[in-house]
């Protein structure tokens, strides 16, 4: 191959892949945008009392005290399929790890399927979910035992911006920068094999 | 931003240092930054022992700026196509992006040994600008460690202040010149094999990861030595494997070989000597004379600047590539390798290989024990030694080979045995005997082989064949003599009966897998440049048998989206392979690609299966650093109250030292008291009064306070209702302003009389006839004496020693 034809087939490989996400934030964004028209993705607004507590002491809808080290939120059958997840929590300590799980109906919670909280510069969290059947979710929302937890806002689906789809993480950089790479380099490998056979023959 | 541009400034000076090395001489830009990344490392160090370091580094800062001024300066003679190779091109992107990725995200240091040296170690360097071990630090410190990595990190430290991940940073660069090392000599032409193989070294450290992570995995964020020795290792063997290959290479082999400008070229003054001259000095330069081999001696030296076990990895580096030299060397038949005129140069090398090991480590070791005899407070054997490194050796193959041992392996014989077995039992397949990737010590000896067999089949050169299965040879020699050396330090090092010493096994043995690994994923890069020897059904079987496995592995791999991206992969790869199979292609060649491609996928399986992305350096999560953010916010918030030569006593009543090794290595260059190890508290109202108690829990009233009286303030970090019944008459408040979450710290005062009034922060009442202080405070009676003197003091019946707290904002837990 000629190194322009390389670079094109390495351009190309980035360009599918990036085309190929691309094409699935759009699709996200329309599917999210058809299933909130026929109803089947609705806004939920949550307080404490939506949920079984574990290690918790809930003395009203917008306040709860930790009694241990692993305090749970549990949401079984949330009445609407789930996409994301936010909240903004007023903790009166440094609350340490913040994550959810989400789980199929029957199925145990496991590190396999958590998000890792990021805190937001307001203090809130979201949670983008994987685009599968969720029908558990149990937020962590710290590991401090004996923390004041007061809850400004919890809501399920809550209303994205267009472009909040297309953000990406580092994770995502990372697949990206190796990933059409990778493919490349074996494409080329193939094209040129084929190649060199095709001018044998 | 700062930090940023600081610590790039360093990285900038290796840079224009290797280019400089590459342009201007005939080693291809790749080979460039190992060696001057090890140079700079033995140039520091070797600085610091001489009490230079600062001087050195700011030279060696002065060197790359000097470099890169003379490099765009005579931009117009060219040279610079040359840099452009895939290696070099890796060194400088990837080194950048670490130093962005760590500037950005501000990893802390969060491990043990962090604390206690790796870490500590750096900021020491960097506070006093001499080697650590000299540094004052106020307790027992093991400073016996070799400082080669700290060193090397104080020079990224050296503009600005010191900050964790600007040491992260360092050794990254340091890694990435190793991989620039193992893509060596591959071309442009080659980038079908550079890609995977920068896939491949990138996660190399996580061979090490032996099962699924659901925390976050700290590689890349640790300031380990154990690791980045084992792949400096591996760097220093495949540097010697593109530079032997290249040298025995006609000139147009398939390999990468764009001769430098040449040094007489470059500098006019230099061609103004002698021609005979100017020949034997710079037969190395620009195009005349062949590839240096030279280099390898500052990269054994460098790794036995590591740690303490690099001296042993530092002599097989330099056999294997001795015994590589003389039997793959290149001769025709006619040359035999055994005749003088062939192995004498060849045997100089190795001298000066190991000479490079070799005096490094005699250096370092008068060194700590000049240090030893200075301050008396430092072993001059190592760290914890119970026997010399000689009579270890002797005595332990003695043990080995069941010869009578003498009066001191005598002692150790049972230890021996139970060690003995647990290691040979530990190589061998069994549950919790996996410590890699791949599994067991035995697996990781098999993938090492498969690889090399592969390579071998498959290479279409002579030498390199017999290059690959010499070895494999010598490696697993190697290695078979480092686990029994790892034995020896296990049995007469080590303390702990029996097996209990065997603490870290995984953490030893992995820089010796992470070095096979690299040094054969070297190998086989080398050989799938050189192209394919055999052009049959079976090279296709091979190639497609490494795909299926990585199918294979792919089918319980994690994460939906990325399974779909490596599953195209790995059928992208077999399809290709199904259709060379279909169509019987009988003179393909490059069938060594494939292989490397799938080697790739299957490690980025391999690592998707065992670490969560999201939980690892590409994008851990921030809450990770929590603790550690809010005890450094604690600490700055103690630092701020004290004066440059104060010392701190440290308490927690919950501490297993950690917590102490923490605050020690926050506070610096502040030093906090040895405070007996950090050990707890907790119990002293039992213990109270236990004769030839030495721990802190062990201490009387009487003890504590004398204990105490050393230091100008005490820290207080957590406390349980047990010490405050034991120490809390110390107290001018009774803890009272700990206790309500106002205060950490209390100063540490001789007074005359026991049992004043609680002092308060805003009220100082001073009983009749008392000395006040100009700041309103009741005279200290021992301000201004030297701490023994404090102590005798506080020895007189007349003088009690009370705390009293201070101001001071404490950050919220």
């Amino acid at each position: 191959m000629t190194k322009k034809q390389v670079l094109r087939l390495i351009g190309l490989c980035y360009g599918i892949v990036l085309m190929w996400n691309l094409g699935f934030a759009i699709y996200d964004a329309a599917a999210d945008a058809i299933a909130r028209a026929t109803g089947t993705l609705q806004t939920r607004t949550l307080d404490f009392t939506d949920f079984e507590t574990f290690q918790m002491t809930i003395e009203s809808p917008t306040r709860a005290v930790t009694a241990g080290s692993d305090p749970q939120l549990i949401l079984r059958t949330p009445g609407t399929r789930v996409v994301g997840a936010a909240f903004t929590i007023h903790f009166s300590e440094d609350p340490g790890e913040v994550t959810l799980y989400y789980a199929q109906e029957g199925e145990e919670f496991s590190s396999e399927k958590k998000i890792w909280g990021k805190p937001k510069n307001d203090g809130s969290y979201v949670f983008t979910l994987p685009r599968t059947r969720i029908d558990t979710l149990r937020v962590d929302p710290t590991n401090q035992p004996g923390l004041t937890m007061e809850l400004e806002s919890f809501t399920l689906n809550g209303a994205r911006d267009f472009l909040s789809y297309f953000s990406f993480t580092y994770e995502d950089l990372f697949f990206f920068l190796i990933c059409p790479g990778m493919a490349a380099a074996a494409l080329a490998y193939v094209l040129e094999r084929i190649s060199a056979r095709k001018s044998r023959t | 931003m700062t930090g940023f541009l600081q610590t790039m400034a360093s990285f900038l000076a290796l840079c224009a240092i290797s280019a400089l090395v590459a342009r201007h001489t005939r080693l291809p830009a790749a080979l460039a930054p190992l060696p001057v990344c090890c140079g700079a490392m033995v140039w520091l160090v070797v600085a610091g022992y001489c009490g230079v370091l600062l001087p050195a580094a700011v030279l060696l800062m002065a060197a790359g700026a000097a470099s890169l001024v003379f490099l765009l300066a005579s931009a117009r003679r060219g040279g610079f196509r040359k840099l452009l190779s895939p290696g070099f091109v890796l060194f400088c992107a990837a080194g950048a992006a670490f130093i962005l990725l760590f500037a950005v995200r501000k990893p802390m240091a969060q491990g043990w040994d962090e604390f206690s040296l790796w870490a500590t170690a750096v900021k020491l360097t960097r506070e006093h600008h001499v080697i650590y071990s000299a540094a004052p630090i106020g307790w027992p410190w093991v400073g016996t460690q070799k400082a080669g990595l700290p060193t090397f990190s104080y020079f990224f430290t050296l503009l600005g202040s010191y900050e964790v991940w600007r040491v992260y940073a360092a050794y990254a660069v340091l890694l990435c010149a190793v991989w620039a090392a193992v893509l060596g000599t591959l071309s442009w032409k080659h980038w079908k094999l550079a890609v995977p193989g920068a896939v491949v070294m990138f996660l190399l450290p996580y061979f090490t990861v032996y099962q699924r992570d659901i925390y976050c995995n700290f590689t890349y964020l640790s300031t380990y030595g154990d690791i980045p020795m084992g792949i400096l290792c591996g760097g220093a063997l495949a540097w010697y494997f593109h530079a032997a290959t290249l040298r025995r290479q006609p000139a147009d082999g398939a390999l990468c070989r764009v001769p430098g400008l040449g040094l007489t070229q470059s500098f006019a003054p230099l061609k103004h000597l002698p021609a005979a001259l100017r020949a034997r000095l710079f037969a190395h330069s620009g195009e005349a004379g062949r590839i240096p081999l030279w280099p390898l001696a500052l990269m054994t030296a460098a790794i036995t600047l590591c740690k303490d076990t690099g001296l042993p990895l530092a002599l097989i580096v330099a056999g294997v590539a001795f015994m590589d030299l003389l039997l793959c060397g290149g001769e025709t038949k006619e040359q035999s390798p055994w005749r003088a005129r062939i192995w004498l140069p060849k045997a100089g090398l190795f001298v000066l290989w190991a000479a490079g090991a070799g005096v490094l480590f005699l250096a370092s070791g008068r060194y700590i024990s000049s240090l030893g005899v200075a301050q008396g407070s430092v072993s001059t054997t190592g760290s914890g030694a119970q026997v010399s490194q000689g009579a270890m050796l002797i005595e332990g193959m003695k043990l080995l080979l069941g010869i009578a041992p003498g009066d001191i392996g005598a002692q150790f014989a049972d230890k021996f045995a139970a060690i003995r077995d647990e290691m040979v039992s530990l190589f061998l397949p069994g549950e919790l005997h996996q410590i890699t990737i791949v599994g067991c010590g035995l697996f990781v000896m098999l993938f090492v082989w498969a690889v090399l067999a592969l390579g071998a089949l498959l290479c279409d050169n002579r030498m390199q064949r017999r290059s690959m299965a010499l070895y494999g040879v010598l490696s697993t020699m190697g290695f078979f003599a480092y686990y029994i050396f790892i034995g020896f330090t296990y049995v007469f090092v080590f303390k702990g009966e029996g097996v209990a010493a065997m603490r870290d096994y995984n953490r030893y043995i992995n820089t010796y897998y992470v070095m096979w690994v690299c040094g054969a994923f070297a190998l086989l890069l080398l050989a799938a440049a050189q192209g394919s020897r055999w052009r049959s059904f079976v090279s296709w079987v091979a190639a497609c048998g490494l795909g299926a496995l990585g199918g294979v592995l792919l089918l319980s791999a994690g994460g939906a989206s990325r399974r779909v991206l490596v599953a195209a992969l790995v059928l992208l790869c077999a399809a290709g392979a199904a259709v060379a199979l279909r169509k019987r292609l009988s003179g393909w060649q490059d069938c060594l690609t494939p292989a490397v491609l799938m080697l790739a996928a299957l490690f980025l399986v391999r690592f998707t299966q065992l670490v969560q992305p999201q939980l690892s350096v590409i994008d851990y999560p921030d809450v990770v650093y929590n603790e550690a953010r809010q005890i450094e916010q604690r600490a700055q918030a103690v630092r701020a109250q004290l004066a440059p030569d104060d010392t701190v006593y440290y308490v927690n009543s919950t501490d297993d030292g950690l917590g102490w090794f923490r605050y020690s290595y926050e506070l610096l260059p502040q030093i906090l008291a040895y405070s007996g190890g950090g050990g707890n508290f907790a119990d002293v109202v039992r213990a109270r009064g236990t004769e030839g108690a030495d721990t802190a829990a062990h201490r009387s009233l009487e003890e504590f306070a004398a204990a105490v009286s050393l230091c100008d303030y005490l820290l207080l970090d957590e406390t349980l209702p047990a010490f405050w019944e034991g120490y809390g008459d110390l107290f001018a408040d009774g803890g009272a302003a700990f206790l309500s979450g106002e205060t950490m710290l209390y100063r540490v005062e001789l007074r005359e009389t026991p049992q004043y009034e609680p002092v308060t922060r805003d009220d100082v009442i001073a009983p009749d006839g008392k000395e006040i202080d100009a700041d309103g405070r009741i005279k200290d009676i021992g301000d201004g004496l030297p701490k023994a003197q404090k102590r005798e003091k506080l020895l007189d019946a007349q003088t009690v020693l009370t705390l009293v707290p201070v101001e001071m904002e404490v950050p919220a837990a």
